[in-house]
């Protein structure tokens, strides 16, 4: 609020100083995160960024070797999806004697609830209720879950979920190869709907740059890894250690990444993928994007309450990452349509007082930031799906700015979201896409 | 020799190996340009002093850097970060540092390459061979843009070949942008950057996949090109209000006019004889099936060809890049050849020693061709476009000459070369044009006296755009100009201030 109100103070004593300096560090900040994305890319497209297990060892395993596996299942009015989760959690090769599948369902919640009666589960799988009572959030209902884990290990699905069938038994087998230090393993997530329309076919290609480009690079260099929603694999052990999940963040997964690195331990990318439903409806992606954007605000609030502590804690280089993956991820989102007005108001009007809001070197910054940078961005998309093998979607990845729009617009939604109803969890619909398309 | 059909070596040196050699290469580049004394070309003034004008916020700088395809903007904003970085009072100018790296980065890369393809020990001789050579080292001395343009070329011919033979994505992404940015340096890697682009498409063209993968690979490997042809048209459009500016000196202009190649003559049989070499290596890429090496291999020779159009159209200045270039792509080809050649031996089971002393004795015999220019060089000297030209002793005598004239005249010097001509003076007499009105000046500067100043129109000066504007102007002045004096290669015009009824 301090530095809120001292920028007010210099705006009104001398506003066009204080807008060149802002154009001045928008540029610099611009330049940072596009080069920091480029270099995550590299990273993740060179090293050996992933754990990865191979069919062989995968066939070598024993069935008496393995650990007790728990999944949790938060479902909330999600009737549609109960009899697809069901049926793909049952084909996950893993003895069913050693799988804990807990179905959370919210008290109040009676759609879900009879849907699931109406099913005769299968073998290991049970259903926990949770106590109506607030916040009404994913992470209070995971905490619940937590409670009467059996598993050595557990992993979290939303209702909607298709994990590829080996993926809890490449789970077991990474986290004996990651060390005593990783006790999370997030694999990746992408679309089983990625044609179903344009919004679609955009999510998709964010998604896989994000999964397969952006995230592997963290993972590569052993940097805080915002964890992706579901099918985030903990040691539950270390998982309780760490007190689960924050009930109040609508985020809960990227803070308890953070947290992760925060008590000394790890988080390492592995390959395999989890298959979820894109939102293919406007009206519904906005608020399940301004969720996310408002969680990253909210836990980059949180954890820069104390910023000593959280830079004696991740270090230096952990501490540059969060900055850069957290903060400066969401900051682009607000500030991008500032610089696309003005883009827009120069090619327009050739308004020669905006040109001394950008003198010499800032110019070139900011010149550099918006041909090239936005460039590179589209490129990363195109690189996202070329590496998934979306052939069909690289294309559409070019109309990635328009995508970017909707992530601004969502962006300003989620900061005013925050102020005013920060624990407010728009629940994103599922189960819209009829016919699951081929991937 | 003959060629086996193999996977490339997936052995990959350490990142901090690669950059720490890149360092003491350009720090040795660098110590052996200045310990000999060598001075930065007009081309290296003439992009430094674009870029300073740039981060002064100059409207010469921003024209500079986009109005011409002799100054492709590429190799100028490369070197603008580092001119911001080093203040102008250090007496090490940007574009040498820039030029040293670049320089440095094409060997580490060519040390690379044939490392992953395969090749022994003797690959270091090679790299050595390339870096002695007065044809490589003088630009990086010179703060020219031909390093650039080499590595940039390297890059692409290595990746190119790493795509076809390991489909590797990572190859392909680095083909992509190499490719565009090598079009960004200059008009004349145009012809070989399609090429090179055609190689692929008819790669992928054989390939039986889907279509739609076919056009994904297709708009990977072309959507850094096409962008970087898109802006610079609409940054042509944008600061010069014409999109196809830069290229309307090609447009306008007639034959070139003549001048000499950036080489001496002595050295043209030199380049035939890499681009013979270059040849033998195709041929022999073709008889072993192996489709990496005749990519490598066709992508060499299209250097010298390009050259050829060029020196068709009698724009020999032009086709200097493609030819010089073609030294690293003969070298990248030798090493591919005898890096194919040592894993058949290895294959047959030839012991290391004999492996060692064939590939040496290979070597021994054709080093003679990759440094035999040293020789003529060191006779001949290397004619680079030396600042002794630039040097104008006359500028104080011009400014006098004018000044009796009116006190508060003003001069415009047009065209690129104004950058190097103009380095350190701050007279306020003298101002840049690169896209010279007259209607515009006279209102701009209305009731004050006016000169005109125009380099003769040889080699690239020829580009500029006043030459292209006004075709004889230097010949015969225009009608709003009057011939005034010579300065050195210059001529000075007095602009008509009263205007004529039309």
């Amino acid at each position: 609020m301090a530095v809120c109100g001292g920028l007010l103070l210099l705006c009104a004593w001398h506003p066009w100083l204080t807008a060149r300096a802002f154009v001045l560090t928008a540029s610099v900040f611009y330049v940072i995160h596009a080069l920091y994305k480029l270099a995550l890319v590299r990273f993740s497209i060179s090293v050996n960024s992933e754990l990865s297990v191979g069919a062989d060892e995968l066939a070598a395993l024993r069935n008496e070797a393995l650990p007790v596996y728990s999944i949790l299942v938060p479902m909330y009015h999600e009737r549609e999806s109960v009899k697809s989760l069901i049926q793909a959690l049952s084909q996950l090769d893993y003895p069913p004697d050693k799988l804990d599948v807990q179905l959370l369902l919210e008290a109040d919640d009676a759609e879900t609830r009879s849907a699931v009666e109406a099913l005769v589960l299968p073998h290991g799988f049970r259903v926990t209720v949770v106590p109506v009572s607030q916040p009404r959030t994913k992470p209070k209902a995971c905490n619940v879950g937590l409670d009467s884990v059996r598993g050595e290990y557990l992993v979290i699905y939303d209702a909607e979920d298709r994990p590829e069938r080996d993926q809890l038994k490449k789970a077991v087998l990474g986290f004996s190869r990651a060390g005593a230090k990783t006790i999370c393993l997030q694999s990746r997530l992408n679309f089983y709907n990625p044609r179903q329309n344009l919004l679609t076919r955009l999510f998709t290609a964010e998604y896989s740059a994000w999964f397969d480009l952006a995230l592997p690079g963290l993972s590569a260099v052993r940097a805080v890894i915002p964890l992706g929603g579901t099918s985030n694999h903990f040691v539950t052990r270390k998982l309780k250690e760490l007190l689960g999940w924050d009930a109040f963040n609508v985020t809960e997964d990227c803070d308890l990444g953070i947290r992760i690195q925060r008590a000394g331990y790890g988080t390492r990318m592995l390959r395999t993928t989890t298959w979820e439903e894109a939102c293919s409806r406007l009206r519904f992606w906005i608020p399940q994007r301004t969720r996310w954007i408002k969680g990253y605000i909210q836990t980059y609030l949180v954890h820069m309450r104390h910023p000593r502590r959280l830079l004696s804690e991740l270090g230096v280089a952990g501490f540059l990452h969060f900055q850069m993956v957290v903060g400066c991820s969401t900051l682009a989102t607000l500030l991008n349509p500032f610089f696309w007005f003005l883009a827009i108001l120069w090619f327009l009007f050739r308004i020669e007082a905006l040109t001394s809001l950008f003198p010499g070197s800032v110019f070139a910054m900011g010149a550099i930031c918006l041909f090239a940078g936005n460039f590179a961005f589209v490129y990363l998309g195109m690189i996202g799906c070329y590496r998934r093998r979306y052939w069909d979607l690289v294309g559409y990845a070019l109309l990635a700015p328009f995508y970017w729009i909707l992530m601004s617009y969502s962006g300003w939604r989620a900061f005013f979201q925050f102020f005013a109803d920060p624990f407010k969890w728009e629940k994103t619909r599922h189960g819209l896409c009829g016919k699951a398309d081929e991937s | 020799m003959g060629y086996v059909g193999r996977p490339m070596n997936p052995k990959r040196d350490p990142i901090l190996w690669r950059w720490g050699l890149g360092v003491v290469l350009t720090v040795v580049i660098l110590a052996a340009g200045l310990y000999l004394g060598r001075d930065v070309g007009t081309e290296g003034l003439v992009r430094e002093n674009l870029c300073r004008e740039l981060l002064a916020g100059h409207t010469a700088g921003r024209q500079g850097v986009i109005s011409s395809v002799w100054w492709g903007p590429f190799a100028t904003l490369v070197i603008l970060p580092v001119a911001f970085l080093i203040p102008d009072a250090l007496s090490l100018p940007a574009s040498l540092l820039v030029s040293a790296l670049f320089g440095a980065a094409t060997l580490v890369l060519m040390e690379q390459a044939f490392r992953l393809w395969g090749a022994g020990r003797w690959r270091w001789l090679l790299v050595l061979g390339v870096a002695l050579n007065p044809n490589f080292l003088e630009p990086c001395w010179a703060g020219s843009s031909l390093p650039m343009v080499t590595c940039l070329l390297v890059l692409s011919l290595y990746s190119v070949t790493a795509w076809i033979q390991g489909r590797r994505l990572l190859d392909l992404i680095w083909f992509a942008l190499g490719s565009a940015l090598l079009f960004g340096t200059g008009y004349e890697m145009s012809g070989w950057v399609v090429a090179a682009v055609c190689v692929v498409a008819i790669e992928e063209w054989r390939r039986r996949v889907s279509g739609t993968e076919k056009w994904a690979v297709l708009m990977v490997a072309l959507l850094p090109l096409v962008y970087t042809a898109v802006l610079w048209v609409l940054m042509c459009w944008l600061i010069m209000g014409d999109p196809l500016y830069a290229v309307r000196s090609l447009m306008a202009a007639g034959p070139g006019p003549g001048g000499a190649l950036i080489l001496p003559d002595s050295l043209w049989w030199c380049y035939a004889g890499l681009a013979a070499l270059v040849g033998w290596m195709l041929a022999l890429a073709l008889r072993g099936h192996d489709r990496g090496g005749v990519c490598l291999t066709v992508l060499g020779l299209a250097l010298p060809g390009a050259a050829g159009l060029m020196a068709w159209r009698e724009r020999l200045w032009d086709g200097a890049p493609l030819l010089l270039a073609l030294l690293p792509a003969a070298v990248m080809a030798l090493g591919y050849g005898m890096a194919h050649q040592e894993r058949a031996d290895v294959a047959n089971g030839a012991n290391a020693p004999r492996r060692f002393s064939r590939r040496t004795v290979w070597l021994l015999a054709l080093m003679p061709l990759i440094m035999v220019d040293l020789v003529p060089s060191a006779f001949l000297g290397w004619r680079s476009d030396s600042p002794a030209a630039m040097q104008a002793p006359w500028l104080p005598d011009l400014e006098l000459h004018v000044r009796r004239r009116a006190p508060f005249a003003k001069v415009f010097v047009c065209g690129y070369e104004s950058f190097a001509l103009l380095q350190g003076q701050t007279s306020p007499i003298f101002e840049h044009a690169l896209d010279f009105n007259f209607d515009k000046s006279r209102r701009d500067y209305y009731g004050q006296v006016l000169y005109l100043l125009v380099h003769r129109p040889e080699h690239r000066n020829a580009m500029d755009s006043i030459h292209w504007k006004c075709p004889n102007i230097y010949v015969q002045g225009v009608e709003d100009a009057l011939y005034d004096s010579d300065w050195g290669e210059w001529r000075l015009f007095e602009l008509i201030q009263a205007t004529t009824p039309r």
